[in-house]
């Protein structure tokens, strides 16, 4: 039956098929004419006859053409199909047969692929993910850049109120402009006390998005004035979740901010402009919002115009208004103009390229990697593949069973790698720090399910062409001729796998390098001597309603809350702060010593302050290196005392004694609300004496250096609006928590307790970013050495066995085992050594693109880059001993037999 | 006497049953066997491409008896099984006319 159906599938083209039936029915015609003359007709009337009796040839010839042509083109496409299926079938079964390779192969594809997915997911929430508003593209944010002469300072700000009401009036190049602010507003429902996004908006900004409420009405030039009635829009989910999505909502109150609001409209689900906003208020004029640059812009590009165009026209327009308002705009140069988008993701933009880079770059070497883990498959079975082509496979069925066995490899790993990334993926969210913008939306979804199967087909073809071609080159060869006893290509191949080993090397040293660098930065961060030495202890930071507006009731407060806290059992002490120890200061630029003449620069870097209530400096261990810590008896009635930090001592007093001598307060301290409240001016003109010196603290936060601070007792300056509550215990604090919670709610219910947390989870709440980074990087090169272990194995495994029958006959003439090893480990370890160089020349250039990522140390650090070369050598030095360990046993009768 | 529609098929497949045959022989047969039949002898071949078309015969190039290139049809299991189902359908068509017609 198979000879039958091969005879029949000769024909290989269409028109081969138009001959064979021409040829048919020929045949019968003349065999037709034939008998016609045998029976005594001439040759004229048989041929007439043969016509008349076949009947219409044309007819006939095009009606069998059809068929058979059909038939033919049918068979074809079974064919090819069925040759497919023999190409997996083949390719699986010898990939079975060699299950180790198959396995590590497999495994190699897996973790990268993983690997790139998961950095996939990341990249397409965060930076590829448009803004679910209409025309997302045309929204930018606007803001004012000054000089560079102030250092520290800030080259770009928010605008005040009027800049951006100026703004709107004159600008051509944007067809809507709007100025709002983000604060989390205090609300408070029957289930308690809590914080929501929200937005403070002028009456324009639905219009930047165009959206309306689809219930009620936005907001009216009535609502934007000072003293009005306190309205609120409400967004679609908080209306759903408190009224049921009851329309009659409208009209009803909502307390906020511990005031009533009248509900006047609420929009349609889906829009939170900005950051997750669930209510909106009006952003009314006061002189925190007017004075103050504190207030965002966001704007729609008109019909048109870009965002060149638009930054063009801003800077003049600033550049005026700051030429008109010089006290209000002191240094400011211009405007900038961004994609709303791009300066969300602004942030997190060079680290997920790094991400992205470090993840193309594994891709690639996993590449590399197979390709060579074929290529030394496709040497060994060079002989199986010279027969196959001496018994009639065609060169394209040699290529495509290659390509076959590398894209099996490939989707295989494929599957796995996602099935991988989506396993842990939610560890990986996890990991990532909650700032994240749309950390939310990572998700292993349809469309990087598409991705990964891209990437595992593009893997597969480009790992598997290099192989394919070349079998097809050594079945060109037919190197049968070696006769069935010979290793075939004896030369040329050892330096091709020393190349891939060098290559291979060279890539995993780029990642090493990065990973150890950052690695090590990020030590850094986490060793950074903070100055506190206590990080066990509980914060919790308090928003006082503006009903505590004086210092006794607001001092009160307070004082029953650490009495409370005091009486919670397994509570060891407990004082107030400002701010958590960490966690920020308030600047007071008009501090000075008295009879000292300030230092010119002071002003650059003006001191702060941080009032603490007594036993602050004990609890949260900070040294005090001179003088006394604050006592109950530094109370209201008490002169006015301070405790400098060394920094403010040594400015202000060089090397004397700062204890006793005293501090002017000149100017009124900024105290800044979020909110629409007016700055408050208090303690001004009160000499401080000072009574101690504390060692310096990273009070701006554990990465920034630390302020010139002083401290005064919390009870002679009081943060009216807000303060910390600061305990130790001699238990677990997180059990504490919900105490507090209670303890608090008891005090007044209308308080939110927004973040309670141990310093030790806010230190690491700051390092989150960074830690994310590092641990991916530093896995991807983890991951990037083993697979250039397992390449650098394999090629020098392969290496050994082909070279078996050198090393029998070199220790037949004399060779000690040793002689062999050395002889294979200097060959391995020359093209180690080519691929750690060019790792380390390519990484000299690349690091700095990690500058940004990194916290005290150089990009280009000589002992990390050294380091991580001598690892890598290390590595592949032990990966290499495996396979040089057999050549050992290179027994010269069996070594030959071998072959 | 004509073929009727359809029954081309029925007498190619009955030709075949003996062995192999290109479509001259087959169109010989026919016509010997039937006494002499009116037919374009050139419809065979669409029949026979057709039929090779649903499996119900093979063809392999060979040498005819007069020594030219000819292209032979043989029968498969699926053109025996169809040459089987094709005779008993015909022969009851044959016998439901038969009955038909003589019916008084």
């Amino acid at each position: 039956m198979t000879r039958w159906r091969r005879t029949f599938r000769v024909p290989f083209r269409v028109s081969d098929i138009d001959h064979e039936v021409q040829d048919e029915l020929d045949f019968h015609i003349v065999e037709l004419i034939t008998r016609l003359r045998a029976e005594g007709m001439s040759p004229a009337e048989a041929e007439r006859e043969a016509t008349s009796r076949f009947g219409d040839l044309d007819r006939h010839r095009h009606r069998v053409r059809r068929i058979a042509r059909r038939r033919f083109r049918t068979h074809r496409a079974l064919d090819s199909l069925r040759g497919l299926g023999h190409d997996v079938r083949l390719a699986t079964r010898a990939l079975l047969r060699r299950r180790a390779f198959a396995g590590a192969t497999v495994l190699v594809l897996a973790i990268g692929i993983a690997a790139a997915t998961t950095v996939f997911s990341f990249t397409r929430a965060v930076l590829l993910r448009p803004l679910p508003y209409a025309e997302p593209d045309e929204l930018v944010r606007i803001e004012e850049t000054l000089t560079k002469d102030a250092p520290g300072a800030p080259l770009h700000r928010n605008l005040t109120r009027p800049d951006v009401e100026r703004l709107r009036q004159r600008t051509t190049r944007l067809s809507a402009v709007a100025a709002f602010m983000s604060p989390p507003i205090p609300y408070a429902d029957e289930s308690g006390a809590r914080r929501l996004p929200s937005g403070l908006v002028d009456r324009h900004l639905f219009a930047v998005f165009g959206v309306l409420p689809i219930v009620g009405r936005g907001f009216t030039e009535d609502d934007m004035q000072p003293g009005a009635e306190p309205v609120v829009i409400l967004g679609h989910r908080l209306w759903v979740e408190r009224f049921g999505a009851d329309p009659e909502a409208i009209g009803r109150t909502l307390d906020l901010n511990y005031e009533p609001h009248r509900i006047i409209g609420v929009m349609p689900a889906g829009f939170d402009f900005p950051h997750g906003a669930m209510l909106w208020r009006p952003l009314r004029p006061v002189t925190f919002t007017d004075r103050f640059h504190v207030v965002q812009a966001v704007g729609r590009l008109a019909p048109g115009a870009t965002i060149a165009g638009a930054r063009a026209e801003l800077t003049t327009l600033t550049r005026g208004w700051a030429a008109a308002e010089p006290e209000l705009h002191e240094g400011v140069t211009g405007a900038r103009v961004r994609g709303w988008q791009a300066q969300l993701v602004a942030d997190v933009r060079p680290a997920l390229l790094v991400l992205a880079g470090a993840v193309a770059l594994l891709m690639l070497l996993v590449c590399v990697n197979v390709a060579g883990l074929l290529t030394s498959r496709a040497l060994e079975r060079e002989r199986e593949v010279a027969l196959r082509r001496s018994l009639g496979a065609s060169p394209g069925r040699l290529f495509r069973t290659v390509l076959c066995e590398s894209l099996l490899l490939s989707l295989t790993g494929g599957c796995l790698g996602f099935l991988l990334s989506r396993a842990t993926l939610g560890w990986v969210v996890a990991l990532s720090p909650a700032d994240l913008p749309a950390r939310d939306l990572v998700a292993a979804d349809a469309r990087v399910a598409a991705f990964t199967g891209g990437l595992a087909l593009l893997i597969g073809v480009a790992a598997g062409l290099l192989p394919a071609f070349r079998s097809v080159g050594v079945a060109a060869q037919t190197a049968l001729k070696a006769g069935g006893t010979g290793t075939v290509s004896q030369g040329g191949s050892g330096a091709r796998g020393g190349a891939l080993i060098a290559i291979e090397v060279g890539m995993a040293t780029l990642l090493v390098v990065g990973g150890s660098l950052l690695l090590n930065s990020f030590t850094r961060m986490l060793r950074v001597d903070t100055g506190v030495e206590r990080d066990d202890v509980l914060t919790a930071s308090i928003t006082l309603p503006g009903t505590y507006e004086d210092d006794a009731s607001s001092f009160e407060f307070f004082e029953r809350l650490r009495r409370g806290a005091l009486a919670l059992p397994g509570v060891t002490d407990a004082v107030i702060s400002l701010f958590p120890p960490l966690s920020g200061s308030l600047p007071i630029p008009g501090v000075t010593p008295r009879g000292v003449e300030p230092a010119p620069g002071d002003a650059d870097d003006p001191v702060r302050i941080l009032s603490v209530s007594p036993g602050y400096f004990r609890m949260v261990g900070i040294p005090l290196a001179a003088g006394r810590a604050f006592r109950a008896s530094d109370d209201r009635d008490a002169p006015r005392v301070a405790i400098v930090s060394r920094t403010v001592a040594r400015r202000f007093w060089g090397d004397r004694d700062p204890v006793g001598r005293w501090l002017q307060v000149a100017g009124s301290v900024e105290q800044i609300s979020s909110d629409e409240d007016e700055p408050a001016a208090r303690h001004e003109g009160e000499p401080l004496e000072v009574v101690g010196v504390a060692e310096d603290v990273r009070q701006e936060g554990p990465l920034v250096d630390p302020p010139p601070l002083i401290y005064v007792p919390f009870v002679q300056y009081i943060g009216w609006f807000g303060g910390t509550l600061l305990l130790s215990t001699d238990g677990d604090p997180a059990t504490l928590i919900p105490q507090i919670r209670d303890l608090v709610r008891r005090l007044d219910p209308r308080i939110p307790l927004d973040d309670v947390a141990t310093i030790a989870e806010q230190i690491s709440g700051s390092v989150a970013q960074p830690r994310f980074f590092t641990v991916l990087v530093v896995s991807f090169a983890l991951l990037a050495s083993l697979v250039a272990v397992v390449g650098l194995y394999g090629i020098l495994a392969y290496d050994v066995r082909r070279r078996l029958v050198e090393l029998g006959i070199r220790a037949v003439l004399g060779a000690r085992p040793l002689d062999n090893v050395v002889l294979l480990l200097r060959r391995g370890a020359f093209y180690l050594s080519l691929g750690i160089a060019g790792g380390v020349l390519a990484a000299l250039p690349l690091t700095g693109l990690l500058e940004s990522l990194m916290y005290g140390i150089e990009p280009h650090d000589p002992a990390t880059i050294t380091a991580a070369g001598a690892l890598m050598l290390a590595i592949g030095v032990a990966a290499s001993l495996v396979p040089a360990a057999h050549a050992t046993r290179a027994d010269p009768a069996v070594a030959i037999r071998a072959d | 006497m004509q073929v009727l529609p359809g029954t081309l098929e029925l007498l190619v497949l009955k030709a075949l049953i003996a062995g192999p045959k290109h479509g001259y022989s087959i169109m010989g047969w026919i016509q010997d066997s039937s006494g002499g039949l009116d037919l374009e002898e050139g419809a065979l071949y669409p029949a026979l491409h057709r039929m090779e078309e649903r499996g119900w015969v093979e063809a392999e190039w060979g040498r005819s008896e007069t020594n030219r290139r000819a292209k032979f049809y043989r029968l498969t299991a699926r053109g025996r099984r169809q040459l089987a189902a094709k005779t008993s359908e015909w022969q009851r068509h044959v016998e439901t006319i038969g009955r038909v017609l003589r019916a008084t």
